[in-house]
């Protein structure tokens, strides 16, 4: 008797379980699973985004990768990674200030400091575009007020450093975001280490070094994977602002990819750069996730 | 006897007529999508029209959907089946082949190569007509007069040099000469892209078939591609382009011209009435001459327009479009010129424009085989112009693209 009971509550816990997991597993399948099949699909054809699509092979890599187009892209988003690891740095400086209870108006401070995330991604583009005016953005106009007309700023010049006025905007974006979250596990470290180490006359920056950077080095790993993910899946800001242009020099892997499915019509070759991005990806969090399981077993 | 009976036949043949249409009239009905690409004035101007087109035929719907991105858009929607029942056809991106698979053919409205201009774009593979473009402009530069005045300009170039002498003196006055909008690439046109350099220079109107046989994309054919670059980037070193011409772009622009710190612009007799009609440069102010040195005024389409083949209400989206093309209604609303061709648009400007006598030539198609060759190699004909305006090395940018379009023929069999 116990035993049907048993096996019955087992039956209708599988139900209920396979009943609540079936819709949110459906629309994953529908909205992720399914594009990112067909996505490889076409990277493998010639599909110019209307009719049949005709099975090339390995074709758009070989193009990919004889082009040069995929070494200017991965040049150019090593401009927004350069800065990725300065906004990480950037984060962790005002979290470590922000923690301390001894600042006024810290919370304001808090608060101001996240409220770029909470902006939509091409409202602050269109912004900066604004901002970034040579003659009426509000810094080289504030340059030109004080006399100091030969330190304003080409802010979209057509070179390869436009990529970092590009990364800029993101920075202003998610220092926020990544402030909190460090935040969140600095607020996690028990006090008692730093009482020890008031005691033993330790300085600011000998707690902030032996106690604190140890204590957040997982959530500083898993800010710098997502970082480097943001990074190469930078879009809005070049897209809005630049279009990618002049000839490619601040195109990102989104950017190029809109063009080649639009512009040139070869959804095919634009697949087959998404793909690469996937996989780039991939690697990056393989690596990442490497290093981690090491240093877990290191201190295990 | 005879007389009466006369009389009476006519009245009754005209009665039948009023009943004929009065029936047509409630015949049609159902709700259709209208697209366009002028967002601005989708909810007003549009919107009315829409309003007007349902008042003559109760009982119908006509939705206006503004789309901003209109190739990605359309595109989209097309491979999707999921397109408007009016809907924009993107000619640059269509073979003639795929015109009836997309859309219905129109023939029934009756229409001919004899009633509107580009009349044979909108012409399938098959013969039928799938779709026509209700507006188009005639290529010029677009100067504000106010801008000659303060230079104390006289007259408007008719040569390449007197153009040279007028961007000096619109230098010394402090006034950019020409805009570009250099950032948003598609302005830049003119200058190579749309071809009415090229073809306006030369007057030839083969002119893209032979390219699409030439060798070389960049080579020295008078009045080649690489002859108008070249006239480009003469004016970017000489400065006559804005001065941080990267960060060039169309919001800007239209600001400075309407504050007198921008003279020109190459690209079609569109640009002045706009500025016109919606930010409000004073008319008299609005001037237009051929591009100094052209054989012929070229005139492109505008978007082309058809019906959807999926569309559930086909009468109600023809008695639309027909609506849309009727004494060019929608053109006039947009403050464009119409290509009805039994109408003459007198917009601001456009009178200067014809005064100078030169013949008006359609800008022809642009052949398939053209289209293919850039999407093989992967040239946007924009993004060429913005590099060889920018670089210190314009030989390698030549060098680079025509390598470009030979491995494209190539791989093509062309």
């Amino acid at each position: 008797m116990r035993n049907r009971f048993t096996s019955t509550q087992k039956r209708e816990k599988t139900v209920v379980i396979i009943a609540f997991l079936a819709i949110p597993f459906l629309l994953l399948a529908l909205f992720s699973f399914y594009p990112a099949a067909k996505l490889v699909q076409i990277s493998f054809t010639n599909w110019s985004g209307l009719g049949a699509m005709e099975f090339i092979g390995l074709k758009n890599y070989q193009e990919l990768l004889r082009n040069g187009e995929l070494l200017q892209v991965l040049f150019n988003v090593s401009a927004y990674i350069v800065v990725m690891l300065i906004q990480v740095f950037l984060a962790l400086v005002l979290a470590i200030i922000l923690n301390q209870s001894s600042i006024k108006g810290r919370n304001f401070f808090r608060s101001w400091t996240f409220l770029p995330y909470m902006l939509n991604g091409v409202a602050v583009a269109f912004m900066f575009s604004i901002m970034y005016d040579y003659q009426r953005g509000p810094l080289n106009v504030l340059l030109r007020l004080i006399g100091l007309e030969q330190c304003a700023i080409q802010w979209i010049s057509g070179s390869y450093m436009t990529n970092y006025s590009l990364g800029l905007i993101a920075m202003w974006r998610y220092t926020g975001l990544n402030m909190v979250i460090f935040l969140g596990a600095l607020q996690s470290i028990s006090n008692m280490y730093y009482e020890a180490a008031n005691l033993d006359g330790a300085s600011f920056i000998q707690k902030v070094r032996y106690i604190t950077l140890p204590s957040i080095q997982t959530t500083f790993e898993i800010l710098l994977l997502l970082g480097f993910n943001g990074a190469l899946q930078a879009y809005f800001e070049p897209f809005v602002i630049t279009k990618g242009g002049p000839g490619g020099i601040t195109d990102t892997f989104i950017t190029k990819s809109l063009k080649y499915a639009f512009d040139f019509q070869n959804f095919g070759l634009a697949s087959a750069l998404a793909v690469m991005l996937v996989l780039l990806i991939l690697l990056v969090m393989g690596v990442c996730k490497g290093i981690l399981l090491r240093k877990g077993r290191q201190s295990a | 006897m005879k007389r009466f009976l006369l009389l009476l036949m006519v009245c009754t043949l005209t009665l039948s007529m009023f009943a004929v249409s009065a029936a047509s009239a409630q015949e049609l009905s159902g709700k259709i999508v209208w697209v366009t690409n002028r967002t601005d004035i989708a909810d007003t101007l549009l919107t009315d029209m829409a309003n007007d087109f349902m008042a003559l035929h109760p009982g119908t719907t006509v939705e206006v959907e503004g789309i901003k991105d209109v190739e990605q858009t359309m595109l989209t929607r097309m491979a999707a089946n999921e397109m408007p029942d009016v809907s924009l056809m993107i000619t640059s991106k269509l073979t003639k082949s795929d015109f009836a698979n997309y859309f219905l053919p129109l023939d029934d409205l009756g229409y001919t190569a004899d009633d509107f201009y580009f009349y044979d774009y909108g012409v399938g593979d098959d013969g039928k007509l799938y779709g026509i473009t209700p507006d188009m402009y005639t290529n010029c530069v677009f100067y504000n007069r106010a801008t000659f005045e303060i230079a104390g300009i006289e007259s408007v170039p008719r040569t390449l040099e007197e153009l040279d002498a007028v961007c000096q003196k619109l230098l010394e006055a402090g006034i950019i000469p020409m805009a570009t909008s250099f950032r948003d690439s598609w302005p830049l046109r003119g200058w190579l892209s749309g071809y009415y350099t090229q073809i306006g220079m030369s007057g030839n109107a083969d002119f893209l078939n032979e390219l699409v046989q030439s060798d070389l994309l960049f080579d020295d054919t008078e009045f080649g591609n690489l002859y108008t670059l070249n006239i480009a980037r003469d004016f970017a070193l000489k400065g006559y382009f804005e001065p941080e011409l990267a960060a060039a772009n169309w919001d800007n622009q239209r600001r400075d011209v309407l504050n007198n710190d921008i003279a020109m612009f190459y690209d079609g007799a569109w640009y002045g009435p706009q500025l016109v009609s919606t930010s409000g440069l004073p008319v008299e102010d609005c001037g237009a001459f051929p591009f100094p040195g052209a054989k012929v005024l070229t005139v492109s389409p505008n978007w082309f327009y058809g019906v959807a083949k999926n569309t559930k209400y086909p009468e109600l989206a023809k008695a639309f479009l027909q609506y849309m093309l009727e004494d060019g209604r929608y053109a006039t609303i947009l403050e464009v010129e119409c290509t009805n061709k039994d109408i003459l648009s007198d917009l601001p400007g456009l009178e200067e424009l014809y005064s100078f006598g030169l013949p008006v030539m359609e800008m022809p198609n642009v052949p398939a085989e053209l289209i293919d060759i850039l999407n093989k190699g992967l040239i946007s004909l924009d993004s060429v112009t913005q590099e060889y305006l920018l670089t210190s090395d314009p030989q390698s940018i030549i060098d680079k693209y025509n390598d470009k379009w030979q491995q494209a023929k190539e791989d093509l069999g062309l």
